[in-house]
Parts: C-alpha cells; sequence; structure tokens
C-alpha cells in the first residue's frame, strides 16, 4: 500500500499533472469546436451563422431554426436576465442562406429586398418579416436578401440571375446608423488563394474545406466559460460589467426601454455623411438601371430616434428624424423612389405607448411585427403612387388610415414582461445601472 | 501578451519551453530566451523593442569597457553615459508630460505662465524595471562586483528575459549569473515540479483573489464619491489585497517560469502584511526594489553613515525617487514620502514602537501602509481627499455593493493566506496526491476565468 502511494506521488505530481491537463484542454477545445453552435446560441444569428464563403446569404443554406426562449439582443448585450422578453423564434434559410421560407419551386420574384438586421427580421415571425409583409400587400414575391451588405453589384447581378430576376425592383433598407458609416459599393473580387482552392478542390470541396475552418474559428469552450462568468455577474455574486453596454430608459409611462449606446450618439458631420449616402445612392441607382433594377429606399429610424421623445425625461434630444428627413429629400430630389418611415413610427410609437404596446422590442434593437407592419403599409402608401419598373404593385392605390390600422397584427399588444420580472424595477442593481446611466447624462 | 492570457498558456509557453529543452549549447539558449522574449515584449508594441535593444548594446558595450579598460576617468565615462542614456530614454518616456505640465502649474502659481506642450507619449511597458536591470549590472560592473560578461547573448538574455520582464522582479546580474553561466547543463526535471507550483499559486493568486476583488472594487471605485463610510474601507481593505496578491502572484509565476527554464530568480515578497514595523515591511515588500533602492541609491547617498538629520534626509529622498518611480503623478510622491517620514519616524522612536503588543505592531503597521495605499490608488488628491473623507465621515449605504458577500469572503481568504500562511517560498512545493488534484482543479478554475473574460492585466505592467 504505501509502495503504491509513493508510486502515486512520484507520478501524481504538479510537472506531470498541470502540462497534462493544459493539453487535455486543448484537445477538448478542438473537439468540441466540432458541436454545432446552434446549441449555444440563443437566436438565430449566431446559431445559424453562414460558416462558409459562399457569395450568397448570411447563413447557412437550407436551415431551420426554433426556439422558444429566444430573447433581445440588448438583454444579452447588458447580461439582463431580467429584461429578457422571452419569444418563440422559428426562422429557415433557403438554398442561397437568406431568411426565406424553405425553398419550393417559386416563380421570379418582382424585386428583392437588401438591406442589414432589419430586413433579414429574424426577431419577427417569418411570415411577418418585411419581404413577406410586402409580398402579401402588393401579391408580388419580393424575395428577402437581407445581409447582402454592403452592397455589392456584382452579387445582386448573380443572385438577381439565380432568381431570373430581368426586370424588377430592388428595395434597399436604410437604417439610420448606417449614416455613421461610410458608403461603398463592393465589387466580389475572389482572393487569389480563394480562386486557387476552387480550382484544385472544385467550388463544393473549397466551400466545405473553408467552412470546416471558419468552424473551428470559434471556441466553443470559451463561449461556455463566457456564459459561465455572465452567469456570475449578476450584481449579487460579482457586479455586471457588461450592464454599461446597454443604456435603460423609462418612458413617460412608466415601461422600461433598452438602447444601444452607440445609436444614441449622435453622428459628427451629419450633412457630409447625408450628401455621401444620396450621392451613393444616385451611383447605386444609374448602375442598377443598367441591369433592369429600380432602386427604391426605404429609410428605418433607429429605436432611439422613436422612442428618445417618449423618454420620461430625455437628456440627448434625437435629432436622427432631421438627418433622414434630409436624406429623404435629397432622394426625391435625385428621384430615386424613396420611402422614410420615421414619421409614421414616431406618431405609432405615441399612440401605441399609451396602451404599453411598441413598434420596436424593448429588450433588442430591432422592431417587431408591429413595426414592419407599419414600414410594410407606409410603403405602399407611399410607393403606391410612384411608378415603379416592372413593380406590379403600383397598380393598387395608397393605403388609408384604416387600412393601416388593419394592417396591424392584433397582438401588437404590451411586451411589459410578467409581474414577476416586472418587480426588477426596485431592485437595487438595476435601479443603480439606471442612476449610473443617469449620472452619465445620457438619459433620464 | 499576458502570462494569465490563453496565448501565452497555449501557444508561447509550450513552445518557448519545447524549443528551449530541444537546444542543448548555452549560447543556442541564450539566443532562443532572447528570440522569445522579444516575441513575448513585441506583442505589446513591437516597435518599443528596438528601444529595449538599444539600452542592451548600450549597457552590454560599457561593461566591455569596464573590463578593458582600469583608468578611474575612463571607468567613470563607462558607469555614467550609459546611466545617462537609460535614465535620459526612463525620463522621456515616462516622467516628460509629468514634468511639463508640473512646469505649467507652478508657473500658473507664479502668475508668469508659461506653455509646455505635451507630447502623445505611449509609455512602453516595462521599461522602469529593464532600465533598472541595465543600470544594476554597469554600477555592479563599475563597482567590481562582478565580472562584465562578454558573451552579448547571455547579456541580451539577462535583460530581456521574458519572465521578470514587464513587470519584475528587478533581477541583477550577479543573482542569476551562476545558472546563466550553467544553462546548458541545467536538468529539466530538477526544478520542474517546483516550477509549476511557483506558477501555479501565482496564477490562483492573480485570477481568483486579486481579480475576484478587483472585479467587485473597481466599479465602486469608479463612483468613489458614491461610497459609504463602510463601502470605502472594504474597497481600500480589497485594494490591499488586490495588490498584494496580484503583484507577489506575478513574481511567483515569474519565479516559476524561472524555474521552468532552469533559471532561478529571487524572492520579492515575503510575507509584507505580517511585518510588524514599517521598516521590516519594506525589507518585505517589492523586495527587489527596495534593495535596489538601498544599494544603488540611499548607501551612495550617504545611508545611516552621517549626522541622523542626514541619515533622515537620505531616506526621505530615497523613498520620494522610490514613489515616484512607480509613476508619474504627485501622488506616487506623496506616496514615496510618506513612507520616507514613517521609516524616519520609526527609526528615531522604533524602540517605543517594539515595546507594544506584537499584534498591535502588526495591526498597526498594516494600518499605516493601508492609508498611504489611498495616494497610492488615487488619480488625484481631490480623490484621494474624498476617500478619506468617505472613510472617516459617517455615510450610510443607500445600496449594497454589487458582490459585497463575495468580497468579505474572498477577504477573509485573503487576509487569512496573506497575514498567517507561509508564503511560496517558505513552503517545500512538495504536495501529496489530493493537494495536487485540489492544485489542478483551481488551476481548471483559472482557465474557465481567463477564457470567459478579458485577461486583466497584472497592476505594476503600469509602473
Amino acid at each position: 500500500m504505501a509502495e503504491t502511494d509513493a508510486k502515486m506521488t512520484h507520478r501524481w505530481t504538479l510537472g506531470r499533472v498541470l502540462p497534462f491537463l493544459m493539453l487535455m484542454i486543448v484537445v477538448m477545445d478542438f473537439a468540441l469546436r466540432f458541436v454545432s453552435l446552434e446549441r449555444l446560441a440563443f437566436r438565430p444569428n449566431e446559431a445559424l451563422r453562414r460558416l462558409h464563403v459562399t457569395p450568397e446569404g448570411p447563413y447557412e443554406p437550407n436551415r431551420e431554426y426554433h426556439n422558444d426562449r429566444t430573447y433581445g439582443d440588448l438583454a444579452a448585450l447588458g447580461n439582463l436576465p431580467k429584461r429578457r422578453v422571452y419569444r418563440r423564434v422559428d426562422f429557415a434559410t433557403d438554398a442561397f442562406g437568406f431568411h426565406n421560407p424553405v425553398s419550393r419551386v417559386e416563380s421570379a420574384p418582382a424585386g428583392i429586398l437588401l438591406g442589414d438586421s432589419f430586413a433579414i427580421g429574424a426577431e419577427v415571425p417569418e411570415k411577418k418579416a418585411l419581404s413577406a409583409q410586402l409580398t402579401e400587400l402588393f401579391s408580388e414575391r419580393i424575395y428577402n436578401a437581407g445581409g447582402l451588405l454592403p452592397l455589392d453589384l456584382e452579387l445582386v447581378r448573380r443572385l438577381a440571375g439565380q432568381l431570373r430576376l430581368q426586370r424588377g425592383v430592388l428595395i434597399y433598407e436604410f437604417l439610420e446608423a448606417h449614416l455613421q458609416e461610410r458608403p461603398a459599393i463592393a465589387s466580389a473580387q475572389p482572393s487569389w488563394r480563394a480562386r486557387l482552392a476552387v480550382r484544385v478542390l472544385g467550388s463544393r470541396g473549397w466551400y466545405r474545406l473553408s467552412g470546416l475552418i471558419s468552424s473551428l474559428a470559434d471556441s466553443r469552450l470559451k463561449l461556455l466559460a463566457q456564459r459561465l462568468e455572465k452567469e456570475a455577474e449578476n450584481d449579487r455574486v460579482l457586479p455586471n460589467r457588461f450592464a454599461g453596454n446597454v443604456v435603460q430608459g423609462r418612458l413617460r409611462n412608466g415601461d422600461w426601454m433598452l438602447f444601444s449606446p452607440s445609436r444614441i450618439e449622435t453622428a459628427d458631420l451629419a450633412d457630409a455623411a447625408v450628401s455621401r449616402w444620396a450621392e451613393f445612392f444616385r451611383r447605386a441607382s444609374r448602375e442598377l438601371d443598367r441591369d433592369g433594377l429600380g432602386l427604391v429606399v426605404i429609410i428605418i429610424p433607429t429605436k432611439f430616434t422613436v422612442y428618445g421623445p417618449l423618454l420620461a425625461s430625455p437628456r440627448v434630444a434625437p435629432v436622427g428624424d432631421i438627418q433622414l428627413g434630409q436624406l429623404e429629400r435629397r432622394l426625391r430630389k435625385s428621384e430615386i423612389p424613396v420611402v422614410n418611415v420615421t414619421p409614421a413610427f414616431r406618431a405609432a410609437a405615441a399612440e401605441l405607448a399609451e396602451h404599453h404596446e411598441y413598434i420596436y422590442w424593448q429588450d433588442d434593437t430591432h422592431w417587431n411585427e408591429c413595426g414592419v407592419s407599419i414600414a410594410a403599409a407606409e410603403f405602399r402608401e407611399q410607393i403606391g403612387l410612384q411608378p415603379l419598373p416592372g413593380f406590379i404593385g403600383t397598380e393598387s392605390g395608397p393605403v388609408s388610415g384604416s387600412e393601416l390600422k388593419t394592417a396591424l397584427p392584433s397582438n401588437c399588444g404590451s411586451q411589459q414582461t410578467p409581474p414577476e420580472i416586472s418587480t426588477v424595477r426596485s431592485e437595487s442593481s438595476q435601479q443603480e445601472t439606471l442612476s449610473n446611466n443617469l449620472e452619465r447624462g445620457i438619459l433620464h | 501578451m499576458l502570462f494569465n492570457s490563453i496565448p501565452f498558456l497555449f501557444v508561447f509557453l509550450p513552445a518557448a519551453y519545447m524549443g528551449f529543452w530541444q537546444l542543448r549549447k548555452k549560447n543556442h539558449r541564450f539566443v532562443w530566451l532572447t528570440l522569445t522574449s522579444y516575441i513575448f515584449y513585441g506583442m505589446w508594441n513591437y516597435k518599443f523593442c528596438g528601444l529595449m535593444a538599444l539600452s542592451t548594446l548600450v549597457s552590454y558595450c560599457a561593461g566591455l569597457g569596464l573590463l578593458r579598460w582600469q583608468e578611474p576617468r575612463v571607468r567613470k565615462l563607462c558607469l555614467i553615459a550609459p546611466i545617462t542614456i537609460d535614465l535620459l530614454l526612463l525620463g522621456f518616456f515616462k516622467y516628460f508630460n509629468f514634468i511639463g505640465e508640473t512646469l505649467m502649474h507652478l508657473s500658473g502659481w507664479l502668475h508668469a505662465p508659461i506653455h509646455v506642450s505635451t507630447l502623445d507619449i505611449v509609455l512602453p511597458v516595462g521599461i522602469s524595471f529593464y532600465t533598472f536591470h541595465t543600470i544594476t549590472y554597469v554600477v555592479d560592473s563599475y563597482r567590481r562586483v562582478i565580472v562584465p560578461t562578454k558573451n552579448i547573448f547571455e547579456f541580451s538574455c539577462y535583460v530581456s528575459l521574458f519572465s521578470q520582464l514587464v513587470a519584475g522582479p528587478i533581477v541583477r546580474f550577479r543573482q542569476i549569473e551562476a545558472d546563466l553561466d550553467n544553462l546548458d547543463c541545467a536538468d529539466r526535471k530538477r526544478w520542474l515540479d517546483r516550477g509549476w507550483s511557483f506558477f501555479a499559486i501565482g496564477m490562483m493568486k492573480k485570477v481568483l483573489i486579486a481579480d475576484t476583488i478587483a472585479a467587485i472594487i473597481n466599479p465602486a471605485l469608479k463612483e468613489y464619491g458614491q461610497l459609504s463610510t463602510f463601502a470605502a474601507w472594504l474597497c481600500i481593505l480589497g485594494y490591499a489585497y488586490q495588490l498584494y496578491f496580484d503583484f507577489s502572484g506575478y513574481s511567483d509565476m515569474a519565479v516559476g517560469l524561472g524555474y521552468l527554464f532552469g533559471i532561478r530568480l529571487p524572492q520579492n515578497f515575503n510575507s509584507p502584511y505580517k511585518a510588524a514595523n514599517i521598516t521590516e515591511l519594506w525589507h518585505r515588500w517589492h523586495i527587489s526594489l527596495s534593495t535596489c533602492l538601498r544599494d544603488y541609491l540611499y548607501v551612495p547617498l550617504g545611508g545611516n553613515r552621517g549626522a541622523v538629520w542626514k541619515t533622515y534626509r537620505n531616506l526621505i529622498v530615497t523613498m520620494l525617487l522610490g514613489g515616484l518611480w512607480h509613476g508619474a503623478s504627485w501622488t506616487f510622491v506623496f506616496f514615496g514620502g510618506y513612507h520616507g517620514l514613517l521609516l524616519c519616524l520609526h527609526k528615531a522612536w522604533g524602540e517605543h514602537w517594539t515595546r507594544l503588543p506584537g499584534i498591535i505592531q502588526r495591526a498597526g503597521t498594516f494600518f499605516l501602509f493601508l492609508f498611504g495605499l489611498i495616494f497610492f490608488r488615487s488619480d488625484s488628491f481631490g480623490m484621494a481627499w474624498m476617500f478619506l473623507v468617505r472613510m472617516f465621515s459617517w455615510r450610510a449605504a443607500t445600496t449594497a455593493l454589487p458582490g459585497y458577500y463575495v468580497l468579505l469572503a474572498v477577504l477573509v481568504l485573503a487576509a487569512g493566506i496573506a497575514h498567517l500562511a507561509p508564503n511560496t517560498f517558505e513552503l517545500k512545493h512538495e504536495w501529496r496526491p489530493w493537494t495536487v488534484t485540489a492544485f489542478a482543479a483551481a488551476y481548471l478554475a483559472c482557465f474557465f476565468v481567463i477564457a470567459g473574460g478579458n485577461p486583466s492585466p497584472f497592476l505594476y505592467f503600469q509602473f
């Protein structure tokens, strides 16, 4: 027995155990990288993120994602479990990796919707995404190519060709936050390495290989560790250092609303930014015209521009509406069809807030289906008056106010959290974060 | 690159270690260690590698000069020239803006305002440490305490050795000369367990204790004006233990890494919070710095050889400069001056102090040190003053400090280790299997903490 102990003591030393442990961590980490991200994600963006280098959509093609308890990105960013508004998400991607109902043989669409996460519509039911609502309103299929940004004319041409769209409309969803970015028309030129790899492995082989390599980039062990750390940083065990990633505001009706701090900061050189984007759209419109695609821009305000005026006492006045108005005027001047939903959003937000109803998720950067419905109706109302190449929907008349009301989904109701969650208002940690924000002079 | 980061633990360290033990010749090992150390350093900012190389080259040439020439005037030149260059570099990067701003303030008070433009200077990490390495080398060579090395690879390895490059300990050449000379004969297995033991203990001190305390007190200290009296005391107590576990943890990791490469680095902390008086505390706290200040500043100034007032003057000057070494801020100077004054008081009335019960002496010393830390931690005198007001005037708590119970638990653990437990150098590092298993579990926990968040830099990197 003593001999066994001595042997054990001899072998079980730190100089052996710790390097072995590190080796095991490396092996385990590598093995876990083959586990699908879906198991660790709370929303489609991470779960179905594209892992290969196909030039089309942002997601894995022909995949589905279902989750009964998805929640908003801001609640996740701020690590605020008590601010989560749980909902169900059913998300499907088509053969190109875009968010469209599962592929079936379909005729050529009348148009393509291009844009960022608002156009993708991962936060709304499948049939309530902007493209789906526009399809319904105009009885013509609008293909959702959300995520295909920055605008790449070559990719648009290729996609239009694949969709057999020869003449139609390209709806560009422009979010206010993009004013802070420099516009650019990109051009898909694969690197010499990619070209060589495609030549050697064939395109399918190359996609598979690059997909495998991309899938290894994220350490699942690290994700797990981050999740554990977030669990501990709950303001009881440890202070929540993520709380500063979001701003918690209080509306005049007493409800809370989360905002992204980056969307509150006003952009410098707003005029210059508006000019740059107006010029960009002029150029894009000319280029797209040559391909038989008519450009329509739909301008979407950020959450702060919509709900900033409804805050109990805002310290920073939202100025997004002014800038978006300028952009709208410039585009109209250039005869580019444009829909600015900002005034409609503000009016609807003010009206619905009285009934504790919202057009953006309280815990998310994005709109909900009410917001999308208003945007679609506003689109119909404004675009219905303008002639567009190959756009059959122009035959319909403008939408009246009553039609807009009926366009709203019936469950546009309160997103207020259940009573036990609402009580978080009185909890010190949340209050503290709020008061910190007050002191920082961002919001009241 | 930080010791407590994934790239260091899983890429740099294994590569450096395996490469090192694959080589057999001494010079190859010197070159390998130098190369890996420059890569390690270059991960912060590769542009500063040139600065370190310059400092190394100048001191190496001075060493050769001191070896060759015996005339006192030439030897003096070989002493003064490299020290001047080193101090000019240090002065420019660390103190240029500080001096400029101080001059502007001073001229404003004297109603003769002058404008000194400040520069956008990035402080090279570890410059205070490797500058001291080279200065101690040149001075020791001049004093003939060591024979300067002719081997540039050995010297550059000594200056840049990654384990002690960015935050010490400030190793003198003579302290590792023997190990460097025998680097080709080093036995990989001899110090393996000891090295890992030091490294793991240091990691636990840093990641599990210091960083946990920091995670709770740092958000509170950002809002120091809102602190209650109790929270203010908790924060400063927390900072005292954070500083100790952070820096001694780093030192333990450095020593452990040294062992892994066959180089024994000296002890930097000897349970300073067990000190019974302030003089003893400075014999135990950041030993490599305090002995450097003693041997290269206090003693040349005259030490305690002259009149009593001269001893006090020398103590104050040494500690003021020691404070300034920590950073270009008047709060650090105050911290140094405060400790200089305490050392003088202890010299004058130390015998009265020793008549007090042991526990009172220890507690008193700790709280005197704690008081100085208020200035050490504060960004300005305004912050220090506000902190003192919060500590010494009653203000009830309106909200609980987030993580309050965890902070209390960690403070109790930290206090137990710091005040009662043997320090890392007092341990035998011969562990039974169950202790090894516990170490492995704690090390795994460290890994999860590191992987889950951004690795937090060591406090002494900023100095």
